[in-house]
């Protein structure tokens, strides 16, 4: 709140009365003042430093209010000042067609060398994620070896996180920010980052290939294997194998078609392996020419979603943000009612998380078995709403552990979400996400005392959002709103899919071992390449493929594009503003101030009692 | 007895009586009438009236023979010889013009000068007047007749505050116009130079003349009361001087004491009687000192 700085022109207000007090003194006729002389030196020289102390004492005092109500926070310390290039470098693998890396080094390089004399120059690498190569530096010979250095990953596009990086680097400064991409339309995908108003953007597209062919799904089943294929442009005649453990099973001559299509193999393939579909497509990406598909028995991730009646529609937009296709890690879903669990029916041993939207028709088996599921290290996900019953869930599941359920509150004036622990593994994951997660906008909450509870997320009321309690050996992550629309629209949002698939991909995380991942996504020790790789600990093996999204280079015009990063220009704001008040939150330095206006305050009334 | 209620009455009730002749004579006939044993005893040689014995008189005093005729008690009252010059000076300087409660120090100065003038006019003394400041503004040269005390009196209800104060300098005058031995009163706030001031005095009581100090100060010059922060202005310089008293009090206090406690050392040893005079307090230690310093002097 940066408007209550304006505040601090009240400290003119006590340098004001000082100096209209310095007249105000009484006037007193004496007969000889030669014998005040002597002590009229020290005691004039005392009550000179003394009246500036309380001056500057009570010019603190105002200031530091402003400053207080302003709610300061400190930001990245930016040591370096003065304008900034930043050259943005994508190494998806959309730029990993023919002659493309040698395209965009060139272009980096050039980008580099017509950096303005003055300017600092920084390198920053992007795909999925963003790393800085090159920090601002005078040196231009250091950011072209670190341009040098960078090589195309098999990683997806996503802007949000590179303009994120680079407005971070460039901080508040202003200076040129030059992209070389590209300018592929499938990285806005996942919304935008953040430029400032005082950074040219200046874009250095990289041409895409020609065509592309991409295997972008594998699905098999007991008869057959159905292979999909992405064509953009126009190819020539192609082979699609099929390989069963690096051994050819079948193959079949196409001509591929524009846009999607499907190659069906009737074949039976044993219940462990690892079948691989490929292409020979020489004019594209190479990375997205082959896909893996692992036949070991399946531990998919299964949720157990208790309701309180199956037939209402407290799950439907849960069901559908978990529905296959939605987002990149799928989860089989179970629906039960709480009345139902106890009754004949009990926590299955593969269901890696439950997610409780009601509470009715609870019976104590039910809530012994749930109980049992969380201490045991199963994943719990509670969210509140008008079928919730507080008391009741934290009478069976808090043995030793304070769950501060409370009331819900209506909001006159909506609010919305804020994140509060950035260092969370839902919230890293959702990357640039999480600053979009204020869209959404809450009429009704649950007030909820967090205890030793972790919060990930409040409201912007600061009430508890999202909290983290550790219960046994499981986790129980309570969101403080329900999962429909009564309560607020997040489920209209597009944050709401991303943020339940990181949800309960997080609390199923150690009791489900995922074995197919996108290259982005691997878990410590595999490579972020497509192929077969073992693990160790547990023993087993995972395919990587990639991000099947990256395989249409199709680009946005500079225009287009231009005016995308324009739109997020706007929500970039947002985020920053987002950011400070997270940080602001974090820090709460308005308390210190507070603290040091009492205690100025405290010296202020002791030192005027001494002047007066 | 009336007069002895007269003598206490304090300053700031004097001043209400607006003439300065009829303040004199209160302040006058106050003192001496409360006088347990009457200082002016053997002062006269030549009987003057009879009256009637107060309680107060000296017993001695009283005419047995009459007593014995008449059954009642008189004494004796006597006309006193004039033998004596006195000159009294008054310091009119700006400082005198300091009070802090509803007399001055000029006021009080004025009452004390012309209490004593009543008095030594009632012992048949020649007496003269000098007001000054760092000059001689008045002066009145001594007389003893039945109007001089009038004309004196008229001379000091007139006196207005001056300028800067320089006492050496009419005692310096004084001196050189004494003809004969006589009493030199001075009644003044003495801010000046102590040395000057001590030197001319000095100088008086060179010549022969019997010397008394009355150094008049207000209450508030004697304790200095102030509390708040203040910006103080010389009545006499105009010089100002920004104090927080509660700091600066005790080294004013000390450098007053000092240069009252030289005035009283060193006009002590030059046989000179000093006396300090608070103007919230009545008139009769200054008048007992003038008899005291009189009946040495007869």
């Amino acid at each position: 709140m940066p408007a209550f700085l304006f505040g601090c022109l009240a400290a003119g207000v006590p340098i004001v009365l000082h100096l209209f007090r310095r007249e105000r003194f009484q006037r007193v006729r004496f007969s000889d003042v030669r014998f005040l002389l002597g002590a009229q030196a020290q005691q004039m020289n005392h009550l000179r430093l003394y009246e500036l102390l309380l001056l500057a004492l009570r010019v603190c005092v105002v200031l530091l209010l402003a400053f207080a109500f302003a709610h300061p926070f400190f930001g990245p310390d930016d040591q370096l000042d003065g304008p900034v290039t930043v050259v943005l470098v994508d190494t998806s693998f959309s730029v990993s067609g023919p002659g493309q890396q040698d395209e965009v080094q060139a272009l980096a390089r050039a980008a580099v060398n017509a950096t303005p004399d003055g300017h600092l120059v920084g390198v920053v690498a992007f795909d999925d994620e963003a790393r800085v190569v090159a920090g601002l530096t005078g040196s231009r010979s250091s950011a072209l070896a670190a341009v040098d250095s960078l090589s195309a990953r098999p990683r997806a596009t996503r802007y949000s996180e590179g303009l994120t990086a680079a407005s971070d680097l460039i901080g508040d400064r202003s200076g040129r920010l030059v992209l070389v991409s590209d300018m592929q339309a499938a990285g806005w995908a996942t919304g935008g980052g953040s430029v400032s108003p005082r950074v040219e953007l200046e874009l250095r597209p990289v041409r895409p290939p020609v065509s592309n062919l991409a295997v972008v799904g594998l699905d098999i089943d007991s008869n057959s294997a159905r292979v999909d294929l992405l064509q953009v442009g126009v190819g020539p005649d192609t082979t699609v194998s099929l390989a069963l453990d690096g051994a050819v099973v079948d193959k079949r001559s196409v001509t591929p078609v524009t846009g999607r299509s499907t190659v069906a193999f009737p074949v039976k393939f044993p219940a462990s392996g690892v079948v691989m579909a490929s292409v020979v497509d020489p004019s594209g990406y190479s990375v997205d020419d082959r896909r893996y598909r692992l036949l070991d028995q399946s531990r998919q991730a299964t949720l157990l979603i208790v309701v309180g009646d199956v037939q209402s529609s407290e799950a439907f937009y849960l069901q559908r943000a978990l529905a296959p296709g939605s987002y990149t890690d799928p989860f089989a879903v179970s629906v039960v009612s709480a009345a139902a669990l106890g009754t004949g029916l009990d926590i299955p041993e593969e269901v890696g998380a439950v997610v409780l939207l009601g509470t009715f028709g609870f019976n104590r088996r039910g809530r012994g078995l749930l109980a049992s599921f969380v201490q045991n290290g199963g994943g719990l996900f509670v969210a509140a709403g008008p079928a919730f019953d507080g008391d009741l869930v934290e009478g069976f599941l808090s043995r030793g552990t304070e769950l501060g359920f409370g009331v819900s509150q209506v909001h006159v004036n909506p609010v919305t979400l804020v994140v509060s622990e950035s260092r969370h593994p839902i919230i890293r994951r959702l990357g640039g996400l999480a600053s979009q997660l204020s869209e959404a906008r809450f009429t009704r909450t649950l007030t909820t005392d967090p205890g030793v509870g972790i919060v990930i997320a409040r409201f912007s009321d600061q009430a508890p959002a999202l909290v983290e309690y550790e219960v046994g050996e499981g986790r129980v992550l309570f969101f403080a709103s329900d999962l429909e629309t009564k309560w607020n629209d997040w489920p209209r949002q597009r944050t709401f899919v991303p943020f339940l698939h990181e949800v309960l991909s997080y609390l199923s995380d150690h009791r489900v071992i995922q074995q197919e991942f996108v290259a982005n996504k691997v878990p410590a020790g595999v490579p972020d390449a497509p192929g077969v790789f073992a693990l160790v600990d547990p023993p087993g093996r995972v395919v990587v493929n990639v991000d099947s999204g990256e395989s249409d280079p199709t680009p946005l015009s500079q225009d287009q594009f231009v005016a995308s990063v324009g739109r997020l220009a706007q929500a970039g704001e947002n985020q920053v503003e987002l950011t400070a008040v997270e940080q602001e939150g974090q820090q709460q330095v308005w308390r210190y101030l507070l603290l040091l206006v009492a205690v100025f305050l405290t010296a202020e009334g002791w030192l005027g009692r001494l002047v007066a | 007895m009336v007069g002895s209620d007269l003598s206490g009455l304090a300053p700031s009730v004097l001043v209400r009586l607006g003439s300065l002749e009829l303040v004199a004579r209160t302040i006058v006939e106050g003192f001496l009438g409360g006088l347990h044993r009457s200082p002016v005893k053997g002062f006269s040689v030549e009987f003057s009236e009879y009256r009637r014995y107060l309680p107060g008189d000296d017993p001695a005093r009283i005419d047995w023979k009459l007593a014995a005729r008449s059954g009642r008690y008189y004494v004796k009252e006597f006309e006193e010889e004039t033998n004596l010059e006195c000159h009294l000076l008054l310091d009119i300087s700006g400082s005198m013009g300091y009070g802090s409660q509803p007399v001055t120090k000029l006021q009080y100065g004025g009452f004390l000068a012309a209490a004593l003038a009543c008095l030594m006019h009632r012992q048949c003394d020649g007496v003269g007047l000098m007001l000054f400041d760092d000059r001689v503004i008045e002066s009145v040269p001594v007389g003893s007749r039945s109007g001089h005390l009038q004309t004196l009196l008229s001379v000091l209800s007139k006196a207005k505050i001056g300028g800067k104060s320089d006492v050496a300098k009419p005692l310096d005058e004084i001196a050189t116009r004494l003809r004969r031995r006589g009493l030199v009163v001075l009644i003044s706030d003495l801010l000046d130079d102590p040395g000057a001031v001590i030197r001319g005095l000095k100088h008086l009581r060179f010549r022969g003349s019997e010397v008394i100090v009355f150094h008049v100060l207000d209450p508030a010059e004697l304790t200095f009361p102030f509390e708040r922060v203040a910006q103080f202005e010389d009545m006499e310089t105009a010089s100002q001087v920004i104090a927080v008293p509660s700091r600066v009090r005790q080294c004013y206090l000390k450098n007053s004491e000092e240069q009252q406690e030289r005035y009283r050392r060193e006009l002590r040893l030059a046989n000179i009687d000093y006396h300090l005079v608070n103007t919230a307090k009545p008139f009769d230690d200054a008048l007992m000192s003038y008899l005291s310093t009189r009946g040495r002097r007869a």
